[in-house]
């Protein structure tokens, strides 16, 4: 990489740094340090709530998904504006006004400890994995693309983010997400005015070839439920899962805890509902674009230049074999699409799209070859689809948005992390610490106590996104466990607002709604994960009013 | 439901009002610009 683009990441991870830095003050109480003492404007915590759920997954991933598979996966964002509302009008309030540092506290409040502590030991599990996948993704990416160890690139995302939460906390956390935002959106832009500009056919040329395959199709109403993306999984399952996300992960609960009131708490939320499916939109065209693009440059056979190493190393003559096949296809393609996109709309242009779409068949079975030569040397998954981008970006992209856009991809991973971590520490000593170990502390031993555990489920993350290739089955496992009670928590929050229940209801409702996950999941496989989570939700809400009965109306 | 939770529940104002009316806004023109996206060009 050329060095002005290095300088621009060097210079972006310096500001970061010394701003979060900066933002510190006032954090020597646990007030400022979780809730940034309640102060935060709308714009801000609604900023940092978008920039903590865009991942640098969103980054390199979703476009990558978007070149590979196209637009449909938008529709699992489909039902997030009404979860948005409904969570504005009914959970906001009650945690807003509760005066409570973590959600699960405002669970004891309604209904006892044990409810408390499984939920946020449940949080703990998962987000305490998750955050060492989300720091991996790019980590992996990054040391494949610039050739250097994982432990360098994981250093690279980890140490700046730890630094700044672990000093700052939620306000340093927060307004960095802001910066974060803004640079995420610009590199975004930057890449589409590029691809716009560099491509040799018109827009409506380009979204016509994309769109002829299957690419542009953003509704599937079909009701199947072994489909991961339809409108009505989006709709239903969405809903639920943007519910329980927003509602009840710690991660994103604590950004609007820390809103200066509960008007500003709910609006925070309401940007999400407004700029998530347009944003989501804007990265899946990007993937599109840069999927046509390649229709008339030619890309590599393998994007993971990992993979491409080790199978020139092992079957050098039968690689080179099929890149030769493959850059004659490509020739075929490329005349073909623009015979394509030259025939417009006029009388042909049916065949011509034809032509090109054998050829495209044919690029893809040329591709399908080299990804099985990937799986048989390596003996790894041999899905490149995280690739796409960076590759692209490296190669195509003139000298400075290189750098900007890998600045954008850090502080995509950061302002994910920073959330994550800060909300850890928070659960960590609230949830545990206090209420279990030490009640008694000033706000210096709590401090003291919560920066440490920061510092704790930093080196963590790192520790597990170093091993991240070796952990691979584990930590499928804990996602998959994740599902489980995803939909089950939310269920419980449900109950804490209805009257006819109580804190055996919840307890066992929790228990309940994750056991009859587990059996969908295992029993059948192919529902799609967003279904779990209306599952789970609505057989604790059931399994809790039954066994809440009249015992949850007294207690109430 | 608490009393403390009762009167934690305020009613909506008007900055969570207009943001409401720009969630519907905003929604509607990118649903309908998707759709039209999808209908043009989706084969």
């Amino acid at each position: 990489m050329h060095w002005i683009n290095w300088l621009i990441v060097v210079v972006y991870l310096a500001y970061v740094i010394i701003d979060g830095i900066r933002k510190s003050k006032d954090t020597d109480t646990i007030d400022g340090y979780f809730l940034a003492s309640k102060s935060l404007p709308w714009w801000v915590v609604g900023l940092s709530v978008m920039a903590t759920q865009l991942s640098a997954v969103t980054m390199i991933g979703t476009p990558g998904q978007g070149a590979t598979d196209g637009i449909r996966f938008i529709q699992l964002y489909f039902g997030l504006p009404l979860a948005m509302v409904i969570l504005g009008v009914t959970l906001v309030p009650f945690l807003h006004g509760s005066g409570v540092y973590t959600a699960y506290e405002y669970l004891e409040r309604r209904f006892d400890a044990r409810t408390r502590s499984l939920t946020a030991f449940l949080f703990l599990l998962s987000r305490g994995m998750s955050v060492g996948a989300i720091m991996a993704a790019p980590g992996v990416v990054l040391s494949a693309i610039f050739g250097i160890p994982l432990i360098w690139s994981v250093a690279l995302i980890g140490f700046p983010t730890v630094l700044y939460t672990m000093v700052g906390g939620v306000q340093a956390v927060a307004w960095a997400d802001v910066k974060q935002m803004v640079l995420i959106i610009v590199a975004l832009l930057a890449i589409v005015v590029v691809l716009l500009v560099q491509m040799p056919v018109q827009p409506d040329d380009a979204l016509r070839i994309a769109g002829a395959t299957g690419r542009l199709k953003a509704f599937d109403f079909s009701f199947d439920l072994t489909e991961t993306y339809t409108f009505w999984s989006g709709m239903i399952g969405g809903t639920f899962l943007m519910l329980s996300y927003f509602g009840t992960d710690q991660s994103q609960v604590q950004r609007y805890l820390a809103a200066e009131s509960v008007d500003a708490a709910r609006s925070s939320l309401l940007m999400s509902a407004y700029w998530k499916i347009p944003l989501q939109g804007l990265v899946l065209m990007v993937g599109v674009l840069v999927f046509v693009y390649y229709q008339f440059t030619a890309p590599p056979l393998l994007f993971n230049p990992t993979h491409e190493s080790a199978v020139i190393a092992e079957r050098g003559a039968a690689y080179d074999a099929l890149q030769r096949e493959y850059a004659s296809t490509f020739t075929l393609r490329e005349q073909a699409a623009r015979a394509a996109a030259d025939a417009g709309n006029e009388a042909g242009a049916a065949a011509a799209m034809e032509t090109f779409l054998a050829r495209e068949a044919d690029i893809q079975v040329i591709r399908g070859q080299a990804l099985t030569m990937v799986e048989e040397v390596t003996g790894e998954a041999s899905r490149d689809t995280n690739y796409i981008i960076p590759r692209f970006v490296l190669s195509e992209l003139p000298i400075g948005l290189t750098g900007l856009f890998i600045a954008g991809v850090l502080a995509a991973a950061m302002s994910s992390i920073a959330a994550e971590l800060t909300s850890l520490s928070t659960t960590s000593v609230i949830d545990f610490y206090r209420r279990w170990v030490k009640d008694d502390g000033d706000d210096a031993h709590y401090l003291k106590v919560s920066r440490a555990a920061t510092a704790f489920w930093g080196a963590f993350a790192c520790m597990v996104a170093i091993y991240a290739a070796t952990l691979g089955s584990l930590i499928e496992v804990v996602n998959r466990f994740g599902s489980f009670f995803y939909g089950s928590i939310l269920g419980v929050f449900l109950l804490a607002m209805m009257p006819r229940t109580n804190g055996t209801g919840s307890f066992f409702g929790l228990l309940m709604g994750m056991g009859v996950v587990a059996v969908v999941a295992f029993g059948a496989p192919d529902v799609s994960f967003l279904w779990h989570n209306v599952i789970g939700a609505v057989t604790v809400v059931i399994v809790g009013l039954v066994l809440g009965g009249k015992g949850g109306e007294q207690e109430a | 439901m608490t009393t403390e939770d009762a009167s934690a529940s305020e009613a909506p104002t008007s900055t969570f009002k207009t943001n409401l009316i720009r969630v519907l806004v905003v929604q509607v023109v990118t649903l309908t610009v998707l759709a039209l996206i999808q209908l043009r060009y989706h084969a």
